[in-house]
């Protein structure tokens, strides 16, 4: 019985850390999409196709967040600067491994409006777990 | 204490879903639904299977812990069928790929590695934080399974191949995936070499491939190095 309730406890307690800090994460979240509107689109238009380059590094992307227009054609000229990293945007199907120092090119259409989570995906480092960006479709 | 007395399989069980709650901080609550849903999915398919052969109603530790792994490694807002997926190939290469009744692949590997190949996903191990809760946890799976040897083999090779990217040795993959009891040599000496071997597999996944999980890769051909293993080491 004692272990059943020091194991309730143990997950008991982490929940409610884990809770306090999703509260703190929600806040942000919410100001990010008030400011939405605000954003400048990145990188430039070439021949109707919006090109951006993107960096990728332990533990961030740049630029973040990654701004375009809905319906817009994307061009991610993505590379790592240090270690290899990898892009993963779930909704656009999107993952390819960026080998350092490499520039791959990422091409889609930026059919959904919203934000959307930009993850690593390729093991890079103990910080890789909260290695993340932001796509903004507006 | 009865505390310490408990099965490796339940406090693996126990980590695992602390550290996925540790992560909705940074991850959101979207993490707990693909969590509950990918264990959910795997308890129900291995109970099936286990009805089938053996006409017991039974949930395995094991199917819940491969459950885990998977939802804990696969990168979120993913469409459905990779949820279905990575599940269904683990627990069927859990049951239909054996030698001598013993499956040969750690389940959660394999079905995270065939996912990889249908799927466009890659892996964003976002419960593998934070890294000092995996290493006490680690230790503690470690000193109770007594298998330090698997963790000082990996170890060794690993630190001396990536040199100076010792970071990228991953410790969720370290403790909780190197370590699955049923995929490993019988004996102490097998298992220094297994776990060299996966740390040398690894590398070369790590060089070569570049859109498949290196430490998956090597762990997968680090399973099928366990029969020879076995045999030689008799």
């Amino acid at each position: 019985m004692k272990t059943i309730i020091f194991l309730f406890t143990f997950i008991f307690v982490s929940a409610a850390f884990a809770a306090t800090q999703h509260q703190h994460h929600q806040t942000s979240t919410e100001e990010l999409q008030k400011d939405v509107k605000d954003y400048i689109p990145s990188g430039e238009l070439k021949e109707g196709v919006r090109e951006v380059n993107l960096e990728a590094f332990q533990y961030s992307f740049k630029p973040d967040p990654i701004v375009v227009k809905y319906k817009e054609n994307i061009r991610l000229l993505a590379k790592s600067t240090d270690v290899t990293h990898g892009i993963g945007i779930a909704e656009f199907k999107i993952n390819v491994a960026l080998p350092k120092g490499k520039v791959k090119k990422i091409e889609f259409v930026a059919d959904k409006k919203g934000t959307f989570i930009i993850h690593c995906s390729v093991y890079c480092g103990f910080g890789h777990g909260k290695m993340h960006g932001r796509l903004i479709v507006k | 204490m009865k505390l310490f007395k408990l099965g490796v399989k339940t406090y693996m069980i126990v980590f695992l879903s602390v550290l996925a709650l540790f992560n909705i901080s940074h991850m959101g609550f979207v993490v707990i639904k693909q969590t509950l849903g990918v264990v959910f999915f795997a308890l129900i398919l291995d109970s099936v299977i286990i009805w089938l052969k053996e006409h017991k109603l039974k949930f395995s530790q094991s199917a819940c812990i491969s459950g885990l792994i998977i939802a804990e490694l696969l990168t979120p807002h993913q469409s459905w069928p990779i949820y279905v997926f990575a599940p269904l190939f683990a627990i069927f290469s859990k049951h239909l790929i054996k030698i001598s009744q013993r499956h040969i692949f750690n389940p959660a590997a394999f079905g995270l590695f065939l996912s990889q190949l249908f799927f466009p996903t890659g892996l964003a191990w976002w419960a593998a934080n934070p890294v000092f809760l995996i290493i006490i946890f680690g230790l503690f799976i470690v000193y109770k399974m007594k298998r330090w040897e698997l963790i000082l083999g990996f170890l060794l090779t690993a630190s001396l191949l990536f040199k100076g990217n010792l970071y990228l040795i991953n410790p969720y993959f370290m403790f909780f995936m190197l370590t699955e009891p049923k995929t490993q040599p019988f004996t102490k000496k097998g298992r220094i070499i297994y776990a060299g071997l996966i740390g040398i597999f690894a590398f070369l996944g790590l060089a070569l491939i570049s859109n498949l999980d290196y430490s998956i890769f090597g762990l997968l051909l680090g399973n099928l190095s366990v029969p020879i293993l076995n045999k030689w080491l008799k």
